[in-house]
């Protein structure tokens, strides 16, 4: 399926809406447009709603889109509007308007949620490439959120064994960090010298 | 110092994230930032995990929506607004499942019975035990009844290929084509039904009498979710990235990788998760217990816990037996009902005494009933209908 996405062929089974479009498209963006959501919105069921809806609205209109990346844009912008509808029916739900003005400037901020996305979706790789016993620390430690100690009994390791691992989870995301400070960075010199 | 210290670092740090420190702790937290290189790490340090715990669950949350939602996204590019949706969704769910469970009961009612010779100076029913009998219920709704399907290869089902194998049980093997959409499948027996799958990640699953499983084809998502109806004991594979979970009604056990048993049937008290090894999870209602090996957990309304379960007496179905110890006679007769299909009443109130022993569920009905005769009680037996004498 290399490719696929990128091929003429595809936006001619687009606009049909085959089905093998529509579900290499939903494959391919859901995750992302989830994470958006997720971090705007705070809860899993907002989050999963306003997501299936973006993906609904968008395969509504399946002859208007050209190209994946206007695809991917339209997926932005309406999941974006969604979420502070959702938020500013909250509000009217009682929350503080501060929340909904961070959560305004946040949406805004798109290139900063997409660059997360794409650092934990690196992280979550780098962590399955590492040896099985540091694998499996890293992943009872960041995923399941356990104490030190609670992780070394379940594995019958050392508490230092388990700080030690945590350690070197968290340096391989100070280089994925250090990678995305370059791209920024490169962003915005290019931006600079245009 | 230290304990205290760290507690005191957490809130704070926690404050942080939220944005709601007030000036005097976010001056503190700074001076103590400030105060050693050590201790700025050790900042940064908690402030990554946090983002790493954070994003690493979203993404399993978004493996697990993106499952959910797949076929009604996709399949229906023209359906409308959301939340009347997933009702609809649900009743459509719902008037299949009643269709098939309707579909599964009379293709067992009516077919043969299975003959066996009968046993001499026994003047019970011959009513039959039961067998390996399932029905396996694909993706795109096509029912292949498993006793009379040939050993071999049954179906594709996305990425896996699915093949009966000797001796009542199915197996799951992932090929190579990773990107293919998960699909579900059911697997459903009757009464007097008992099944063995192995799923794709290698969990082995005995299915006992009138019970039903739903699995995708492939575990793809942050979690291996099944859905349980009746009894089932499961042999989960190893695997720390992604628990297992079975959701049963509003019960959900989650685990690692261990041996348990579940019982789930709607007319026995709660569900009973026994487990055997390993350690499980099991929450309802917002309550959570954990429960070690020779444990169970009694959900319904809310989870208690059982401190010594006789787990070899919960297992034994799987290994074709009826064993009870110390067995309420309600409970080895509802046992009974299931799989041999009868229907028992009671005749006023039910005898006290408590049944304990260990018989083959090869047995005919009438020969189990022998055996429970000889421990003092008495039937009535009536066609399909047995009635237990006070």
């Amino acid at each position: 399926m290399a490719g696929y996405l990128e091929s003429d062929q595809f936006i001619g089974d687009f606009h049909m809406e085959r089905k093998e479009a529509v579900e290499e498209v939903y494959t391919k963006f859901y995750k992302e447009i989830y994470y958006l959501c997720r971090k705007l919105l705070g809860t899993r069921e907002d989050a999963q709603d306003v997501t299936a809806h973006a993906f609904i609205n968008l395969f509504r209109k399946c002859r208007d889109f050209n190209s994946l990346t206007n695809i991917r844009a339209f997926l932005y912008i309406s999941a974006r509007n969604q979420c502070l509808d959702v938020l500013a029916r909250r509000k009217t739900a009682a929350i503080h308007a501060r929340d909904l003005a961070y959560a305004i400037r946040e949406a805004y901020d798109q290139v900063n949620d997409e660059l997360d996305y794409c650092l934990i979706q690196q992280l979550e790789e780098s962590i399955k490439k590492l040896p099985p016993r540091s694998r499996e620390v890293i992943e009872l430690l960041f995923l399941g959120e356990k104490k030190y100690t609670e992780v070394a009994a379940t594995l019958n390791i050392s508490v230092r064994a388990v700080t030690d691992a945590r350690q070197r989870g968290l340096s391989i995301l100070r280089e994925l960090l250090q990678q995305r400070h370059a791209v920024e960075m490169a962003i915005f010199l290019l931006a600079f010298f245009w | 110092m230290e304990e205290q210290e760290k507690n005191r670092l957490k809130e704070l740090i926690r404050k942080f994230q939220q944005g709601t420190l007030t000036p005097e702790e976010e001056a503190s937290l700074e001076q103590w930032r400030a105060s050693s290189l050590e201790n700025n790490k050790r900042f940064e340090d908690r402030l990554l995990e946090q983002f790493a715990i954070e994003g690493l669950g979203i993404l399993r949350e978004a493996d697990e929506a993106m499952q959910e939602d797949f076929e009604r996204v996709t399949s229906s590019p023209r359906t409308i607004p959301l939340r009347a949706n997933r009702r609809l969704f649900v009743a459509a769910a719902a008037v299949i499942i009643v269709m098939a469970a309707g579909l599964i009961y009379y293709l067992f009612r009516t077919s043969t019975p299975y003959q066996t010779a009968p046993i001499a100076g026994n003047s019970s029913p011959r009513l039959a035990p039961g067998g390996s009998k399932a029905v396996l219920v694909l993706d795109n709704g096509q029912q292949i009844v498993l006793d009379s399907a040939a050993n071999g290869v049954l179906a594709h089902q996305g990425a896996a290929v699915v093949q009966k194998i000797a001796g009542g049980q199915l197996t799951y093997v992932i090929g190579d084509k990773p990107k293919v959409p998960v699909g579900y499948n059911v697997l459903a027996t009757p009464s007097g039904g008992q099944y063995k799958v192995v799923l794709p990640d290698g969990s082995k699953v005995w299915l006992n009498d009138l019970s039903s499983l739903r699995y995708p084809t492939a575990f793809s998502g942050g979690q291996r979710l099944v859905t349980l109806t009746g009894e089932a004991y499961l042999e989960v594979a190893k695997d720390q990235l992604h628990p297992f979970r079975v959701q049963v009604g509003n019960t959900a056990v989650t685990v690692l990788g261990t041996h348990f048993n579940i019982n789930a049937y709607p007319d026995e008290n709660g569900i009973t998760t026994t487990l055997l090894e390993g350690m499980v999870s099991v929450a309802n209602n917002g309550k959570t217990v954990l429960i070690k090996p020779g444990q169970a957990a009694i959900s319904g309304q809310g989870v208690s816990l059982v401190d010594h379960a006789d787990t070899s007496a919960v297992t034994a179905w799987k290994d074709g037996y009826f064993e009870f110890s110390d067995a309420d006679i309600r409970a080895v007769m509802r046992q009974l009902s299931r799989w041999y299909g009868i229907d028992v009443r009671f005749e006023g109130k039910a005898p006290e005494q408590l049944v304990s022993g260990r018989i083959s569920r090869n047995n005919m009905a009438g020969d189990v009933l022998s055996f429970l005769e000889a421990s003092g009680y008495h039937f009535k037996i009536e066609g399909k209908t047995i009635t237990v004498l006070p």
